[in-house]
């Protein structure tokens, strides 16, 4: 068991965003989270991440009650839980190898980080993750100068550069064309199957969901109202997640 | 491993270049600020050995100018060189007034800079932080330069010490709120991924704003600095070092075509400052479009 969560409630001015989530989401699975717009797929990730705190309710990672962090160990434990955005969210002027380098921020002193002093084992991480991901060539480019998919996979680089304990991908593929979207997903199952990373992806594009996740998480309304592997995923469950939605 | 191996020696010869270019600039600033240093020596000692001119005293604010001794020698009595007898101590005051500028600049957006993220209402640490810094840079930059370095030169003595200061003092007000705007205006995507990797705050400013304000902050800068060649050479007047000390200097000692020939200079040095400076904004805003 490595991420648990209980009770987890996200009020806005009174209004749930998240209703009371229990989940137990053991270590190395590729979990899809599924629903309609403003269902509370993002907040679920945000919360974990902790870049918004819930209204009540408990994460857990490996015994940590991660609610209590503070200062270092909090930055710490962002850089644990690695977020990759529909967005891409890099420096678009920065280049793609510093780009990869500020996965590391998390983990460093912040004057050398701010002099830009990575060391050379950082480097050669750096430079090795491009390389895995096809990305080496473009090492010098300006992040915003790559295409869409390119930069999605810089930023699952910079993902993989924090060492993150696992990731909590929000949308990685809604800004993406099919085929984009397709390397992209393929990328995140391949961190799943050879380092055995355990992948949170907000989905909702429901074919993607069921041909790369092992287990899907249906939210409506803020609510867990499905909870199995995508073969279990029938048109009661359907009904469920996205109402009467076609 | 091989083509990454070339990356990384293409990443560290890349490094290397610009640490030379750092230190090559660096040591161009400090020689300007050796430079300015030395000029103003020279200039008050020149300032107490003007005194001997006073028999000039009731001499017309206009030279003679003679069109067949126009570009005669400097003995000769309606020349150029005659009325612009001693140019190259001008001149050297225009290169102090330039330091002076460039050092009130540079002082001004090292106190500037880091106090923009602080008022930038959407990255400051806290409301109240933000509002105390914006409060700040209205008060630096309500300041008029002129008042500041009297006070100061009552407070340091003549010179350019006080002129920078005055200058530095106003510009840190100017470039600090001009770029907290830019800072708030950023695309705030990449810092939200900084904040979600574990970055702290200075390190989110430094990877996810600077990179994306560079190039705002350096047209700001330029346009600041034009400013500051203008105000450099008019705060002399109240003894605040440069050309425009000597131009009082002049009309107080009632030297009054060297105070033309001077005002000639600075009127000179304000347009070619412009030019140059609309021409270097225009290459670089061309060169990003
Ligand atoms: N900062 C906020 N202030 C107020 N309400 C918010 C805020 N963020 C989210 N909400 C609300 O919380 C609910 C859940 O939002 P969330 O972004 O988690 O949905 P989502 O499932 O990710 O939707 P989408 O598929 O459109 O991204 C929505 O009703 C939304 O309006
Ligand atoms: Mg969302």
């Amino acid at each position: 068991m490595t991420l648990s969560l209980s009770g987890l409630t996200k009020e806005y001015d009174g209004k749930r965003a998240l209703n009371s989530v229990t989940l137990d989401i053991p270590r190395g699975g590729f979990t899809g989270i599924i629903g309609r717009s403003g269902a509370g797929k993002s907040t679920l990730l945000r919360l974990i991440n902790r870049l918004i705190e819930p209204t009540t309710g408990e994460i857990n990672h490996d015994g940590i009650d991660v609610r209590a962090l503070r200062g270092k160990a909090l930055r710490a434990w962002r850089a644990d839980a690695a977020m990759v955005f529909q967005q891409f969210n890099l420096v678009p002027r920065l280049d793609v190898l510093t780009n990869v380098l500020t996965g590391t921020l998390g983990r460093r002193p912040a004057f050398s980080s701010f002099l830009k002093w990575f060391s050379d084992e950082e480097r050669r991480r750096a430079v090795a993750l491009l390389e895995r991901f096809d990305l080496g060539d473009t090492w010098a480019q300006a992040a915003g100068t790559l295409s869409g998919g390119q930069q999605q996979r810089v930023a699952i680089a910079r993902a993989m550069m924090q060492s993150p304990r696992l990731i909590l991908a929000d949308e990685p593929i809604a800004s993406l064309d099919v085929h984009n979207g397709k390397v992209v997903m393929d990328m995140l199952a391949r961190i799943c199957r050879e380092d055995g990373m355990t992948i949170i992806c907000n989905l909702h594009d429901l074919d993607a969901a069921m041909s790369y996740c092992d287990r899907l998480i249906g939210l409506a309304a803020g609510s867990v109202v499905f909870d199995g592997p995508p073969a279990a995923f029938d048109a009661a469950a359907r009904r469920a997640v996205y109402g009467d939605e076609t | 491993m091989v083509a990454g191996a070339r990356i990384l020696a293409a990443e560290a010869a890349q490094r290397r270049r610009r640490l030379l270019l750092w230190i090559a600039g660096f040591g161009a600033l400090s020689l300007c600020i050796a430079l300015a240093a030395r000029l103003a020596d020279t200039s008050l000692a020149r300032l107490i050995d003007g005194f001997p001119h006073i028999e000039g005293f009731f001499a017309q604010a206009l030279p003679h100018l003679s069109s067949e001794h126009l570009l005669g020698d400097v003995r000769t009595q309606g020349s150029l060189h005659y009325w612009f007898y001693d140019i190259g101590k001008w001149l050297g005051l225009i290169a102090t007034s330039i330091n002076m500028a460039l050092m009130a600049t540079f002082l001004g957006v090292l106190a500037g800079w880091p106090l923009s993220f602080l008022a930038a209402r959407n990255l400051s640490p806290s409301p109240a932080v933000s509002l105390v810094t914006r409060r700040l840079l209205d008060l630096l930059r309500a300041l008029p330069d002129l008042v500041v370095a009297l006070v100061l030169v009552m407070a340091l003595g003549v010179g350019p010490l006080a002129g920078v200061l005055a200058i530095a003092i106003h510009t840190s007000g100017a470039l600090g709120k001009l770029i907290a705007e830019a800072n708030e205006n950023a695309p705030m995507q990449a810092r939200e991924a900084m904040i979600a990797a574990g970055a702290g705050w200075v390190t989110q400013m430094r990877f996810a704003i600077v990179p994306q304000t560079l190039p705002n902050v350096v047209s700001y800068l330029l346009i600041r600095l034009e400013i500051n060649v203008a105000a450099a050479a008019a705060i002399g007047f109240v003894g605040a070092g440069g050309i425009g000390q000597e131009f009082m200097a002049a009309l107080s000692l009632g030297l009054l075509p060297d105070a033309l020939a001077i005002l000639v200079l600075i009127v000179g040095l304000i347009m070619a400052i412009d030019m140059i400076s609309q021409a270097v904004r225009r290459r670089l805003s061309g060169a990003r479009a």
